[in-house]
């Protein structure tokens, strides 16, 4: 899991450009929406990308999206429960 | 007759342009077949958040037409017009190629938004929270001109009272192999400084050392413009012409002549001509054409050496003719007639791209 977590953290800061955002700079458990990282509604579908194009899992409608994408670590455990 | 006058401006080019007490004293000398822009910090320009998202010429465009906008002390403006050839190519070849790589499934929706060219002006329009007419005009080499003309006219009609006018372009590493294969750009290794040379040679001694292609550059200019003269005004826009296709040498003399006629100069009351000679024999004839006709006894400086060939060179040239009327001195390095003007109060323009697209520009003190 902290493998996985790990390279989540690498995959989010490309896919978003989060320039000057170092992996060790966010906390797995922090919110990633509303929180430091400043993400919003375009990061979501951002994200939703990056599970299909890299783990090839669908997020199915928004309520699951807004369970998934709470924070790093619990789309660690959504990608480890589904893949 | 028009007149936009010029509040603030900045520059993002291959040169210091974006220093404000930079005066083209010193040229960088490229080698290679392009010229890249000299690009600052941007997030000393750009709020951070917005940074992220924005292509580098998005970056270019936002932060001149801040600075432009800042040193104007502009708060607001009744219009942001915007020319651009190739709007964000490098985010549109990046969204071409994911869309290969997915099979036209799995596209993300930044490389998209940043994809478009008329980005640039919503990016500005959105930094400044402002909801005025925003254009963007996309014509080739007459795209700042385009956007020029709608600026002078909309101050003409009294619609506006400030306006923020601009243009940006990029160069990527795609667009070197194309004009490499299609033999626009030079394949060995030149310096934009011999450019500057074999021309001032040509109108000095009628050289004929010109090769074909050129070096090709990229920049993003923006100017703060108002409808009145500020204590603060550089210079002002008197008029734009363009001509599409001309129909020869003659043509493009009896246009200038026309142009001038309408905008209530003579040609001895031209000062200064500011050329476009990028080095390609193939085009560099209108020039040295205008140079030994209509121009012999006018002050001539060239501008291209400094930026490079592309779209929007024309902008570039404005940010040079604003300076030097500021200034009232042209700069050793871009002065290519053995005498430098006795008197500075208006300056021509004269720039083509790949002999399609000609332009005249007037600015006046």
């Amino acid at each position: 899991m902290n493998q996985l977590i790990e390279q989540l953290k690498v995959q989010i800061i490309q896919q978003l450009n989060l320039e000057d955002v170092e992996p060790q700079e966010i906390n797995e458990d922090e919110v990633l929406f509303g929180g430091d990282l400043g993400l919003d509604s375009i990061d979501a579908l951002e994200l939703i990308v990056l599970l299909e194009r890299e783990y090839g899992i669908k997020i199915k409608n928004q309520e699951e999206g807004k369970e998934v994408f709470v924070s790093v670590r619990t789309i660690a455990e959504f990608i480890d429960q589904n893949s | 007759m028009f007149k936009a006058y010029i509040n603030g401006l900045a520059c993002i080019s291959p040169q210091n342009t974006l220093d404000p007490t930079y005066f083209m004293d010193e040229v960088i000398s490229y080698q290679d077949s392009n010229m890249w822009c000299i690009e600052p910090k941007y997030k000393q320009y750009i709020n951070p958040r917005m940074v992220r998202r924005m292509g580098r010429v998005i970056r270019m465009g936002v932060t001149t037409a801040n600075l432009a906008m800042k040193e104007a002390g502009f708060e607001k403006v009744d219009a942001i017009i915007t020319g651009t050839a190739m709007g964000c190519i490098e985010d549109t070849e990046k969204f071409i190629k994911r869309m290969i790589e997915s099979d036209e499934g799995l596209l993300t929706p930044t490389a998209f938004i940043q994809s478009t060219h008329n980005t640039i002006g919503g990016q500005i329009a959105l930094a400044h929270k402002n909801t005025s007419y925003n254009m963007t005009y996309v014509h080739r080499g007459l795209s700042f001109e385009s956007a020029l003309l709608d600026a002078l006219l909309k101050f003409a009609e009294g619609d506006a009272k400030q306006i923020l006018l601009g243009s940006t372009d990029e160069l990527t590493k795609n667009n070197e192999a194309f004009y490499k294969e299609l033999g626009c750009a030079r394949i060995e290794n030149v310096s934009n400084l011999d450019m500057f040379k074999v021309n001032k040679q040509h109108l000095l001694e009628t050289s004929t050392k010109l090769e074909k292609g050129t070096q090709f550059g990229e920049g993003a200019g923006f100017f703060a413009l108002s409808s009145e003269r500020q204590e603060n005004s550089y210079a002002y826009f008197r008029g734009v012409n363009m001509i599409y296709r001309p129909k020869g040498l003659k043509h493009i003399q009896e246009e200038i002549l026309s142009f001038l006629s309408r905008i209530d100069l003579s040609l001895d009351e031209i000062d200064l001509v500011l050329l476009g000679n990028n080095g390609d024999r193939r085009f560099d004839y209108f020039y040295h054409n205008l140079e030994q006709n209509l121009f012999k006894n006018t002050g001539i400086a060239y501008f291209k050496h400094l930026c490079g060939e592309y779209s929007t060179s024309s902008c570039f040239a404005s940010w040079v003719a604003a300076k030097i009327l500021k200034n009232q001195a042209v700069p050793e390095t871009i002065l290519a007639s053995i005498n430098a003007p006795k008197k500075l109060n208006n300056i021509l323009i004269y720039n083509q791209y790949q002999a399609t697209n000609h332009v005249v520009i007037a600015m006046s003190k």
